[in-house]
C-alpha cells in the first residue's frame, strides 16, 4: 500500500510541472512572461463547466477530459501543431518572415507530423502513468486518446474549447502580438469544430476585442466573455504565500486551482461525493482574488512581526477562539463580495451554482466541501516541499502542523503521513 | 487504503456494501442548534420557494427550453441533498454535556494550550463541525485524537518528522 500512494506523490509532482512550463507557443511570440500550461488548462476547465451546462453532453466526461488533455506537456512541449515544421535553427525569424508557414505544411507531410507527433506525446503520457494503480492509469490514458482522436462528442467539444481558449489568451496578448499572427488562432477553430455555438462566441471574441464590447450584439455573449476575462486574472495573481517567504515567480492563483482540481478527482474521485462539486469546488475556491488579490492568514501580523522566520514557523490563526472565529468571518464577507464581482457577469443560473458550492466550501457545510479543503492544503504542502527542495531557505513547518489540526480524513491522513515519508525520511532528504 | 474487499486504492471503507450504521456524530450544543436551525429554514422556507419557482416556471411553457425551470431544479436537488445530508447527521446525533472545567479532554471540550511556546486556544469538535480557522479542530484529526484524554498539564506531541507538542494548560 505504501508503494502505491508514493506512486501518486511522484505523479502530482510530475503534473505540478506544468505549473512552471511556459507556453512555448508564447515564447516564440516574444511575450514577456507568459502562461504556464497548468494556466491554460485553468481555464480550459472552466469553459468546460460553463459551456458543458449549456450541452447535453456528460459534464463529468467533460470536465474530466479538461484536467487531462494537455498531460504530454510534462514532458514534451510543443510550440504549435506545425512545430515539427520548424525545425531550422532560428524559429522566431522564419516566423517572422513567413507567419502564413505554419499553416501551410504540403498535406503528405501534415499526416506524417500529426502522426510522429502523436506518437511521441502517447509516449509520455505512457511514462506519466506507467507506476499508477491499472484503473487510474487505464482512465487517464484513455480519456487522452479520446481527447487525441476526438472519439467521443464530448472530446470533439472540448477540442474546440481548447482551441477557443488559445483564441482568447491571444486575443489577451494582442498588444504583443502582430495582427498577422493573431489569424491563425481563429482560422484553426474554423478547422477543428463546426459548433455554431463555439464558432459563433470566437467572433464575438474577436468583434469584442477588435471593434469594443458594444460591437457584440448578444449581451449574453458580452458577458461570458467578461466574466472569461476576469477569470483570465488569476493566471497573473502569484499566490502570497510564496512571495512573503521568498519564493521568486511563484505559481499562479490559476495554476494552484488547476492541481488542486486535478488531485480532487485523483484522491476522491472514487468515493460516494459528488464530482461535479469537488471538482468546481476545487476551480473556484480562489476565484475572488481576481479582484481582491490574494491574502494568506499572517497579513493581519506581518506588518508588525520582526522575526519574520519564527512566524512563519508558527500557525497562523493562534490566539483566542473567538478572536478567530471573528477574523475568520470578516474574510469571508471581504471574498464573498469579491467573488461577487467576479462571476457578476455570469448567466444567473451558473452564478447561483458557483456561489453555493463556494459558500458550501468556504463554510465547510457538506463532505464535499471539507474533503476538498483537505486536499487544498495538502496541495500547498506538496508545492511547499517542491520549492523547499530548491530553496532550503524557505519556512515549511507550518504547512506540516496546520495538516496535523486540520486533515481528519483518514485516507488523506495516511496520505500526509506518506507524504512525510517521502519528503523527509527517505534518506538524501 | 486497507480495503477488505481487495479493492485497492482509495476507496475508503464507507464505500463498500457492508456499511455499518454510521457512528456518532459528536456535536457541541451550539453546533446542534445551528444545524437544526438549518434545517428548519431549509424545509420550512426554502422548500417552499423551490417549489413555487417551479410551479412559476412551468407556466412559461415548453421546459426544455426554460432556464428558470433548470436554475430552480437545481436549487431544488441541492436544497434536498443538504437536508439529507443535516437528517442523518441529526440521527446520529449526540450532543456533548458541557460540564464545568473537565478532567480531560473529550469531544466539546474548550482547550487551552502553548504550542511551541505560542498560546493557543480551541474547541474538539466533530468532523461536520471542524475548521481549525475557526478555532475548531476535528477529533479525528492527528491533534485532536492526541489531545483527546490528555489532562491539565500533560504534554501530548504529535507524531511525524516535525514535531509539534502541546502542552495543556485549561480545560473548559
Amino acid at each position: 500500500m505504501q508503494i502505491r500512494m508514493e506512486e501518486f506523490i511522484r505523479f502530482f509532482i510530475e503534473v505540478g510541472k506544468l505549473k512552471s512550463t511556459k507556453r512555448p507557443g508564447w515564447v516564440l511570440r516574444g511575450i514577456k512572461n507568459p502562461e504556464t500550461v497548468a494556466d491554460h488548462a485553468f481555464r480550459v476547465l472552466i469553459l468546460a463547466w460553463v459551456f458543458g451546462k449549456e450541452t447535453n453532453l456528460n459534464h463529468r466526461r467533460l470536465l474530466k477530459l479538461a484536467l487531462v488533455h494537455s498531460l504530454s506537456a510534462v514532458y514534451i512541449n510543443y510550440i504549435s501543431p506545425y512545430d515539427k515544421l520548424l525545425e531550422t535553427k532560428s524559429k522566431k525569424e522564419l516566423l517572422k518572415k513567413y507567419p502564413a508557414l505554419v499553416l501551410r505544411a504540403p498535406i503528405g507531410d501534415k499526416w506524417k507530423i500529426a502522426r510522429q507527433r502523436f506518437e511521441e506525446e502517447q509516449r509520455a503520457i505512457r511514462k506519466l502513468t506507467q507506476d499508477l494503480p491499472e484503473p487510474v492509469r487505464h482512465e487517464i490514458d484513455y480519456l487522452w486518446l479520446d481527447f487525441q482522436q476526438r472519439t467521443s462528442k464530448e472530446a470533439k467539444f472540448l477540442k474546440a474549447l481548447d482551441r477557443l481558449e488559445n483564441l482568447i489568451q491571444a486575443l489577451e496578448y494582442k498588444d504583443q502580438i502582430k495582427d498577422d499572427l493573431l489569424a491563425p488562432f481563429l482560422s484553426q477553430i474554423g478547422q477543428i469544430t463546426d459548433n455554431k455555438r463555439i464558432l459563433g462566441f470566437a467572433q464575438a471574441l474577436c468583434q469584442y476585442f477588435t471593434k469594443g464590447e458594444k460591437s457584440v450584439k448578444s449581451r449574453k455573449d458580452r458577458n461570458l466573455i467578461k466574466f472569461i476575462l476576469e477569470v483570465g486574472k488569476l493566471k497573473t495573481v502569484w499566490r502570497k504565500g510564496w512571495l512573503i517567504r521568498g519564493v521568486k515567480n511563484p505559481e499562479s492563483i490559476a495554476s494552484h486551482s488547476f492541481r488542486t482540481a486535478f488531485m480532487s478527482w485523483m484522491l476522491l474521485g472514487r468515493r460516494r461525493v459528488n464530482f461535479e462539486a469537488i471538482i468546481v469546488m476545487s476551480m473556484v475556491h480562489d476565484l475572488s482574488t481576481a479582484v481582491i488579490g490574494d491574502f494568506t492568514p499572517y497579513d493581519k501580523v506581518l506588518e508588525a512581526s520582526r522575526d519574520k522566520k519564527r512566524l512563519f514557523e508558527t500557525l497562523p490563526w493562534l490566539g483566542s477562539r473567538r478572536g478567530k472565529s471573528v477574523l475568520t468571518m470578516e474574510r469571508l464577507q471581504i471574498e464573498a463580495k469579491g467573488l461577487d464581482k467576479t462571476i457578476s457577469f455570469l448567466p444567473q443560473q451558473l452564478r447561483q451554482k458557483l456561489k453555493y458550492l463556494w459558500l458550501e466550501y468556504k463554510t465547510g457545510t457538506s463532505r464535499e466541501a471539507r474533503l476538498t479543503r483537505q486536499i487544498d492544503r495538502v496541495e500547498d504542502l506538496i508545492q511547499a516541499m517542491e520549492y523547499y527542495e530548491g530553496d532550503k531557505s524557505i519556512p515549511v513547518k507550518a504547512f506540516w502542523l496546520e495538516l496535523k489540526e486540520l486533515v481528519d480524513d483518514s485516507l488523506l491522513a495516511e496520505f500526509v503521513d506518506q507524504l512525510d515519508y517521502y519528503f523527509l525520511q527517505q534518506s538524501g532528504k | 487504503m486497507k480495503s477488505p474487499s481487495g479493492r485497492g486504492f482509495f476507496v475508503p471503507k464507507e464505500n463498500l456494501p457492508q456499511r455499518s450504521d454510521m457512528e456518532k456524530v459528536y456535536l457541541t450544543h451550539e453546533g446542534l442548534e445551528k444545524l437544526k436551525k438549518e434545517y428548519e429554514h431549509l424545509t420550512k422556507v426554502r422548500r417552499k420557494e423551490v417549489t413555487a419557482r417551479i410551479a412559476k416556471a412551468r407556466e412559461y411553457g415548453d421546459i426544455n427550453e426554460n432556464s428558470e425551470y433548470d436554475t430552480a431544479r437545481e436549487e431544488q436537488s441541492f436544497i434536498e441533498g443538504r437536508v439529507l445530508e443535516i437528517e442523518e447527521i441529526l440521527r446520529n446525533a449526540q450532543v456533548i454535556e458541557q460540564k464545568g472545567k473537565g478532567e480531560v479532554v473529550a469531544v466539546g471540550s474548550r482547550v487551552k494550550v502553548e504550542v511551541d511556546g505560542e498560546e493557543d486556544e480551541f474547541v474538539i469538535v466533530s468532523s461536520v463541525e471542524a475548521d481549525p480557522m475557526q478555532g475548531k479542530i476535528s477529533n479525528e484529526s492527528p491533534v485532536g485524537k492526541a489531545l483527546i484524554g490528555a489532562r491539565a498539564g500533560d504534554v501530548v506531541t504529535v507524531s511525524s518528522t516535525i514535531k509539534s507538542t502541546y502542552r495543556v494548560l485549561e480545560i473548559n
